[in-house]
């Protein structure tokens, strides 16, 4: 039971645009894994939702004519890591998918859910940092296209624009083509729990070197960061187990780590270190790469 | 029957689901309850103001004022009010102030949010330390809710004599019980032929307990107050004392509405304001000869016990008599307090005390064997007792006990020799999994401490139903541990029936007797024994009115009865507990037998730690135990991997995060208990010595595998990373990082 004063199923995309225009005050609800706890807790008490379940084809995932992967923003975790183009081309985000919750949550949390949400430990959210995703925003009156990075604006908040539906995630060719990539999840359970720590890793190598490394932070700072300063020290750079405990290193740099009741400074911060030697090294490998000794 | 793996009398209705908990009853028009509660720890409460934009004309409003009876909930002492009223102290941060119950449940929740209280703060006390400090004083003269003082022998000339002193402190967390159904009461007050009926169905362990509590509250006899059992998912003790708090409110709202009132907590509620695992502070002293053999051992033995009494003193005294654990030593001292603190008061949870005082000591004996330059093993070995030794309190062992052979079989089964050698080679190579083997001997005493059980006197008893069937009749709950199973097997036993033509009679006040509270590891062994002797005393009177002949088949035993219950009506047969004449205890000096018999273990576990994350991982896991004879094989290998998982997770990962005396992580997505995929292969062993006190020569159970799990995989965490300061649970990540860096640093 829960206290909803309205609930808004459109059946089309534009209906639901056009409901969103007119009553920008509504909740949009995809899984509900989120917005039905924050009913319970009180802060989302009485208020209407628009559920975005009922419209086609808001779920699928495809790769367009250019290369690009689009997922669906409506694409249930399950969906995503068993789906044959992501674990083709982009494993990655198929293995950031399915270390969230336990099973009955990733059946019905979707992607677009958890990134509109703006939590910082959104485990899809660090892998599309660090793949260069851009997002897919649509009004009744147009869309725009906007990098990952750009949506986040606080911790729990996203630049949505008032009647704003996330409506895909897109990740260009160049984002996934040729790279490695791995993804830690850091938590004190093995499962149903929340990242203490996300570190999303993804690489290419030629001849054991960086061609390009992006990396890509969960909970370390307010909101998912890049790592650029390391991702530029490493470009170029011969692969070895001393390259990756300089990147690592160089990864703290946009982390505002801090403590709280889950974790003390001191501890994230080494965890940052240690978690991104370990992405990137098996990244690396992943990629074609070796950085023995 | 007994000795055989029956299937869950009520498993099939749990897993189709047309099992009834207390949220389930339908009841018509019932109204929704809803507790306000003091958000500040201690202060003095001045008003309540009902805001603005509620219709409170609409509502039932319950203060400390309306109360008909006494304000004071009936437990072990009565010094908890139900509600705090105008004028009074608030004590802790979850104090209930005022009661509100409304039919739409959304509204409820908005008029709480609308009151607000007026509260005049005091400072106060949220550590044990404080607490002990006076600083200040908020409870009695001293702020200790119960002291306790058991001494053997003098240990004082022994600490100049003795080869080795060796002194430790060690701390353990609150924990949660984390039953699958938070606490729910329903409750209906009513006149029925002239008289006010209340009755209240609960998710609850003591169907006594709850009736002893509204009795007070409404100061009415015994005849006008109701309470039934309702299915119940889980409870662990911490449903024990609490139901008669929250039952209480329901009544209160019931009575005053005129209606059906519906108090059903959720999960975060219940996390922030029911009983938790006591936190514990113990500090050991221990004289040993040049040896190994232990000559003298001081315990300071300190729980917090939160605002007010509450279970605490019987805590304490369980924690107390087990804090020396399974050692013969001829000169003990342990000194043992509860003291007062400004926090939602703890209570049961199995174990009750004595994971507490044998984390302390199982960590303790691992800690000398270091110091001693022993092994951990032969320390041990040297010094548990045997048959004819005395105890702390001078209980005698009276049974052929051999806790070595339990040890060499737990150690045997993990291969414990070999993983040791094989970790010595491998630790000090450059990977980050370190790997280590520890393991704990302990005993849990089964039943009530001390005269507990002569004090209840529990009553339990069978009935012959017109089918034919026998029906159990006992107060005792079905938490999900297998009572209703286990008692069916026992009477099925005695009277030589197939177990599926005895089934349990519902737990209601108004039709079974008072088997004592289900808690203590008492039920198989306490009211099975009862109700061993109610059944042959059944059987007897069948036989002697002519009604059956011995031998009989099932089907003549139950055409008897059929015709016994034709003939005579109601048919049934009680039976009641008697002190065994060579069991003696004195509740002044605290000697004589604490328990009438102990179970008794040695756990032992293997850790992997990554000392670049500091995540301990349990990867193997041994339980073997001697607990006499086994009723139900399936259940009590249940209970074992459960009270394991319990245990390990204690030790590991949960923690209750407190912040201005408020539990901060009152979820369950941040009070992180293990999945399945967190815990390793549990390999449960029994070992089967019959006891001659219990129903088929069964001792208790339920509360055992809690003690022992923590010390063994922080026993294990010792011989992975080498000597640290190994001195707490739950051992979390952090807290690792910092106990290494200790030594790193110097």
């Amino acid at each position: 039971m829960f206290d909803i004063c309205e609930l808004c199923e459109p059946e089309t995309l534009a209906e639901a645009k056009a409901i969103y225009a007119a009553n920008p005050e509504l909740k949009v609800i995809a899984g509900g894994t989120d917005v039905l706890i924050r009913m319970q807790h009180g802060s989302l008490a009485g208020a209407g939702l628009l559920s975005l379940r009922n419209i086609p084809h808001l779920d699928e995932i495809e790769m367009l004519a250019d290369g690009t992967i689009s997922v669906g923003a409506m694409a249930p975790f399950t969906r995503i890591f068993e789906h044959e183009l992501i674990r083709k081309h982009v494993p990655v985000l198929g293995e950031a998918s399915v270390s969230m919750g336990g099973p009955q949550v990733r059946n019905i949390a979707t992607i677009g859910g958890n990134l509109c949400n703006g939590a910082v430990s959104a485990d899809s959210a660090s892998t599309l940092f660090a793949l260069d995703a851009l997002l897919k925003l649509e009004t009744a009156e147009g869309e725009r296209i906007i990098p990952m990075r750009d949506f986040y604006a606080g911790p729990g908040k996203v630049n949505l624009l008032p009647g704003e539906l996330l409506v895909a995630i897109l990740i260009p060719r160049e984002g996934y083509e040729g790279m490695g990539g791995h993804y830690i999840k850091f938590a004190p359970r093995k499962a149903m729990d929340i990242a203490t720590l996300g570190v999303a890793a993804v690489c290419k190598i030629r001849e054991n070197r960086f061609v390009e490394l992006r990396i890509g932070l969960g909970v370390a700072a307010p909101v998912p960061v890049r790592c650029f300063e390391a991702e530029d020290y490493a470009k170029g750079r011969e692969v070895t187990w001393e390259c990756v405990q300089e990147i690592a290193r160089l990864a703290l740099k946009p982390a505002k780590a801090r403590s709280s009741w889950r974790a003390s400074k001191d501890y994230r911060e080494h965890l940052i270190e240690v978690l991104t030697q370990r992405a990137v090294a098996e990244a690396v490998k992943r990629g074609g790469g070796c950085c023995a000794d | 029957m007994i000795g055989a793996s029956s299937i869950r009398k009520e498993g099939r209705a749990k897993v189709l689901g047309t099992a009834i908990y207390t949220d389930d009853k339908f009841m018509p028009g019932a109204l929704h309850g809803l507790t306000v509660r003091s958000e500040v720890p201690r202060g003095i409460l001045r008003a309540i103001h009902f805001g603005e934009g509620i219709p409170w004309e609409e509502f039932t409003c319950v203060t400390a004022e309306d109360i008909p009876g006494t304000n004071l909930v009936a437990s072990v002492v009565d010094d908890q009010p139900f509600l705090i009223g105008i004028g009074e102290e608030i004590t802790h941060s979850q104090q209930a102030v005022l009661l509100l119950a409304h039919p739409d449940k959304f509204l409820v929740e908005k008029a709480r949010r609308a009151v607000r209280l007026e509260i005049e703060e005091l400072p106060a006390v949220l550590d044990i330390q404080s607490s002990l400090d006076l600083q200040p004083l908020i409870y009695g003269t001293n702020n200790l809710l119960k002291e306790i003082r058991i001494a053997k022998g003098d240990p004082d000339p022994i600490w100049a004599q003795a080869a080795h002193v060796i002194e430790g402190e060690y701390r353990t967390g609150a924990q949660e019980q984390m039953y699958i159904e938070p606490n729910a009461m329903l409750s209906v007050v009513e006149p029925r032929d002239g008289l006010l009926q209340v009755t209240v169905w609960g998710s609850l362990q003591c169907p006594y307990y709850v009736h002893g509590a509204l009795r007070q509250l409404f100061g009415l006899p015994e005849k006008q107050v109701r309470v039934v059992a309702m299915e119940m998912g889980g409870a662990f003790g911490g449903k024990e004392d609490y139901p008669s708090v929250n039952g209480g409110h329901a009544a209160l709202l019931a009575w005053k509405s005129g209606k059906p009132v519906r108090l059903i907590y959720d999960r975060e509620e219940d996390l922030a304001c029911t009983t938790k695992r006591h936190p514990s502070r113990t500090r050991l002293r221990t004289a040993f000869d040049a040896e190994g053999n232990l000559l003298a051992l001081e315990a300071d033995f300190i729980l917090d016990g939160g605002a007010y009494a509450t279970l605490s003193p019987v805590v304490l005294s369980r924690g107390a008599v087990h804090a020396a654990s399974v050692y013969r030593c001829p000169h003990v001292r342990i000194h043992a307090r509860a003291v007062a603190t400004n926090t939602p008061p703890p209570g049961a949870f199995r174990g009750f005390g004595a994971p507490q005082s044998l984390f302390a000591m199982e960590r303790h004996m691992d800690v000398c064997a270091r110091k001693l330059g022993l092994d951990a093993v032969e320390l041990r070995r040297k010094n548990f007792l045997h048959m004819g030794d005395t105890m702390a309190t001078g209980q005698v062992i009276r049974e052929d006990l051999d806790l070595a052979g339990l040890m060499d079989q737990a150690l045997a089964a993990i291969g414990y020799r070999d993983k040791r050698a094989a970790f010595a080679l491998t630790n000090p190579g450059d990977g980050p999994i370190k790997r280590g083997v520890g393991f704990s001997v302990f005993m849990h005493g089964c039943g009530f401490t001390g005269n507990g059980e002569s004090h209840v006197a529990s009553v339990a008893g069978v009935e012959g139903l017109a089918d034919g069937t026998v029906a159990v009749l006992a107060a005792s709950t079905e938490m999900g541990q297998g009572k209703n199973t286990v008692f069916a097997q026992i009477v099925a036993e005695a009277l030589q029936l197939p177990v599926e033509l005895v089934d349990t009679a519902p737990v209601d006040t108004d039709h079974v007797p008072n088997s004592g509270p289900t808690v203590a590891s008492r039920s198989t062994m306490m009211v099975g024994r009862i109700l061993e002797d109610a059944a042959i005393g059944f059987k007897l009177a069948l036989v002697q009115q002519g009604f059956l002949v011995e031998p009989y088949t099932p089907e003549s035993f139950q055409a008897a009865v059929v015709k016994a219950v034709a003939t005579l009506g109601t048919l049934r047969c009680y039976g009641q507990y008697h002190r065994p004449p060579n069991i003696q205890w004195d509740d002044v000096t605290y000697q004589g037998d604490a328990y009438p018999t102990y179970s008794w273990a040695c756990y032992a576990a293997e850790v992997a730690v990554d000392l670049d994350t500091f995540e301990v991982k349990v990867a193997d896991f041994v339980a073997v135990q001697e607990v006499g004879r086994v009723v139900n094989p399936t259940l009590a290998a249940g209970q074992i991997e459960g009270g394991v998982a319990q245990g390990i997770g204690w030790g590991l990962w949960e923690e209750v995060t407190m912040q201005r005396g408020r539990m901060i992580n009152n979820q369950m997505t941040n009070y992180i208990i293990p999945t399945s995929v967190d815990l390793p292969r549990i390999q449960v062993v029994f070992l089967e010595n019959a006891h001659a006190g219990g129903p088929g020569g069964a001792k208790g159970i339920g509360e055992l595998p809690m003690d022992g799990p923590a010390p063994a995989v922080v026993n294990a965490l010792e011989n992975a990373l080498g000597a640290l300061r190994l001195d707490e649970v739950p051992m979390t990540p952090d807290r690792l990082l910092e106990r290494c860096e200790e030594v790193s640093h110097g």
